[in-house]
């Protein structure tokens, strides 16, 4: 029964944050307001959660039950960051932040080079000779991405005997360009009619009880 | 032209946004409350999704990495809760974990949503690491040595007492890697730190927004598969013939995207007879 | 600590934990692999902390609203504390499996998110009626592409007239395809480019600089 009770009141409370947020289509008002910080409040309050389960769980752990004692320098590398809340102590937490660009960035920098350029280039680098659709598509993708490349050189100016084709390139690239951001349009669309569709089944089926 | 009609063209173009609005909301309403069931096409793509996850075999070891934080999950719902559902009949076992501090209470909603099968154990058929800090560190972190990166289950459980975790050391120990949510970064950085360097398979669940993003990785045989949004879901769901959420919505989508469409005809043939009309 | 070494140390320490992380990917050296994968646990501790940091941030900034009574905004920042206070003592408590705990994330943060979110849903439809307009071959181009893709995406269009389909599908799968990947080819090289200038000194946008 008591159960019931908790249900039924944390339906009603998700459907009046979810009336107090569509709220804002007509106008910003102050119950929008009100869900906006409840929200801004809940995120924070979860990241402190979060962080607090991590800690234990990832920095004191190691060191209470696995005598992994080096883990201390992380926890003080750690702690350091929040001198970045203060101006003139700020500097106390370039260490921890170098530590983490240090690392992050070689991990994007060394995967990137094979996962996002030698492997797409690659793939764009098919055989054309075959006269059949897959050709016909493998030479439209070199097409767009060659011509899209050109189009993004904002680096150099073509000069010359170059600047013709450069600039015809160019304007290829941006053209298919368009045809992709088309499609992007088309699928946004989808998603967002998703979000409003799902909370839309919320009210109708969870909290009015309709179908 | 006559004035009166210029006025009326003119207003046509410029109708009040909270109109639109009402239409659109009506639109989606009324397939929800009366649904058609209109038919859905089952595309090549889910079909390879689906057949992939179809040729593991029992006992084999999947990495389940949940991205979704509680915003944007709705609209890949029924995807990723049809997926569980066929992951836990094949008999596999299963790894969670996640990057996303969000996403650890969205995922045990979702698995509670799916339904996890009376005879599967946690710690035995499936266990959940939890959320681990440091994006792509994290990720680049788990794929080395899962143990020393994690370190305990998100119920505080030290993993080397997790049986399944006895047999999960690194990534070499998995066979498939399925991705749900994540937008465009944390698929890439999978891409950069799984894939790249291991060569493991490697599907993806996303919202269609991220759809077209992710694409050239499927383009480049990267990503095996992707299961794109409610069209997706909706698909998967009659694949597994368990019919749920995204099937419940497609009509409703039908007729939001009609509306849409509608909307830019109408307004560009009003802008351009008004055009017409002051030359 | 003089200005120059605040400075200096650390982007020494961004270089040499890179140099670790690039020997252990070239290189099979037992003793770099552990130095390595110790740079990566400790980045992933320092990371939760990081966490923690925004909520200390926010602290800062609405109990300054809440001090100086910011007329039409102070009352709301004090609800936020509350809530944000609920959901630490509460999760630190009892820990966020705590039915207490799901039941606040559930009915409070998750419907406020996904309808937030939602609302665009709105915009477009406005939008798609009163901005979206065929004036340039490219803003056509975009359209009927966008057009194309929404007609695919409608099932019973799609079953119908089977062509719409493959258009829509081959829109995706060549041309939307190829030039995302020519943006992402070129936001690699931005990121090759951007580490090298950082492990360099270049990049000093994480030391509060330029």
């Amino acid at each position: 029964m008591a159960q019931d009770v908790v249900t039924i009141l944390g339906i009603w409370v998700a459907a009046l944050y979810t009336l107090f947020t569509f709220s804002y289509i007509y106008k910003e008002n102050p119950l929008y307001r009100f869900a906006e910080h409840t929200f801004v409040g809940a995120a924070a309050g979860h990241f402190v959660v979060i962080a607090y389960q991590n800690i234990l769980s990832k920095g004191w752990y190691p060191i209470v039950s696995k005598g992994q004692y080096v883990y201390i320098l992380s926890m003080i590398l750690g702690l350091m960051l929040f001198s970045r809340l203060s101006k003139k102590q700020a500097w106390i937490s370039y260490y921890p932040l170098a530590l983490l660009v240090g690392v992050g960035t070689a991990l994007a920098m060394r995967g990137a080079v094979q996962a996002e350029f030698l492997a797409q280039i690659a793939s764009t680098i098919t055989p054309l000779y075959t006269l059949n659709w897959k050709a016909f598509d493998d030479f439209v993708i070199a097409l767009t991405v060659i011509s899209a490349l050109v189009y993004f050189l904002f680096t150099v100016e073509a000069k010359g005997p170059l600047k013709t084709p450069v600039a015809y390139l160019g304007k290829i690239g941006r053209y298919l360009l368009m045809i992709g951001f088309g499609a992007q349009f088309g699928a946004t669309v989808m998603t967002r009619l998703g979000f409003v569709i799902s909370r839309f089944q919320f009210l109708l089926f969870q909290w009015l009880g309709l179908g | 032209m006559s004035n009166k009609e210029k006025t009326l063209l003119d207003k046509l173009q410029t109708i009040d946004p909270r109109i639109v609005y009402g239409l659109l909301i009506v639109a989606l309403i009324a397939p929800l409350l009366s649904p058609l069931g209109l038919p859905l096409k089952i595309t090549p793509v889910v079909q390879k999704f689906y057949q992939t996850v179809e040729s593991l075999k029992p006992g084999e070891i999947v990495f389940y990495s949940f991205e979704f934080g509680a915003g944007d999950y709705p609209e890949a719902e029924g995807a990723g809760i049809a997926v569980k559902r066929h992951l836990f009949a094949k008999g596999v076992k299963i790894v969670f974990s996640t990057t996303n501090d969000q996403a650890v209470l969205v995922l045990l909603k979702s698995l509670q949503s799916a339904g996890i099968p009376p005879d599967k154990k946690y710690g035995v058929d499936w266990a959940f690491l939890g959320y681990i800090p440091g994006a792509e560190t994290a990720i680049a972190a788990l794929a080395t040595d899962m143990h020393a990166t994690a370190k305990t289950d998100h119920y505080g459980t030290p993993i080397e007492q997790l049986p399944l975790m006895k047999q999960v050391r690194s990534i070499k120990d998995v066979s498939l890697l399925i991705v749900e949510g994540g937008g465009t970064e944390t698929p890439t950085k999978f891409v950069r730190q799984w894939y790249a360097p291991y060569k493991v398979r490697y599907l993806q669940i996303c919202i269609s927004v991220v759809g077209p993003t992710l694409e050239p990785f499927v383009g480049a045989g990267q990503i095996i598969a992707m299961v794109v949004g409610a069209s997706g879901g909706a698909q998967y769901e009659l694949l597994i013939k368990r019919p749920g959420i995204a099937v419940a919505g497609m009509d409703a989508q039908a007729f939001g995207h009609v509306l849409v469409i509608m909307f830019i005809i109408i307004g560009n043939a009003a802008y351009f007879a008004s055009k017409r009309g002051r030359r | 600590m003089s200005f120059g070494t605040r400075r200096t140390i650390p982007i020494i320490i961004t270089f040499l934990a890179g140099m670790v992380m690039f020997t252990e990917y070239f290189f099979k050296v037992p003793f770099v692999s552990d130095a390595a994968t110790m740079l990566m646990n400790f980045g992933i501790v320092i990371a939760a902390f990081a966490l923690g940091l925004g909520a200390a941030n926010l602290l800062i900034i609405h109990g300054r609203h809440i001090r100086k009574r910011t007329p039409r905004q102070w009352y709301f920042s004090a609800w936020m504390f509350i809530v944000m206070f609920a959901f630490i003592i509460i999760g630190v408590g009892y820990t966020v499996n705590a039915p207490a705990y799901v039941w606040l994330f559930e009915n409070t943060l998750t419907p406020v998110s996904t309808t937030t979110y939602s609302l665009l849903a709105f915009f477009i439809a406005s939008a798609a009626y009163r901005a979206f307009r065929f004036r340039t071959s490219e803003g056509a181009l975009l359209l009927i592409s966008g057009v194309i893709l929404m007609l695919g995406n409608i099932p019973i269009v799609s079953i119908s007239i089977p062509a719409i389909a493959d258009l829509a599908a081959w829109i995706n799968r060549v041309p939307t395809m190829a030039g995302l990947r020519a943006i992402l080819i070129g936001a690699a090289v931005g990121t090759i480019v951007l580490g090298i200038r950082t492990y360099l000194g270049q990049e000093k946008g994480y030391m509060g600089g330029e």
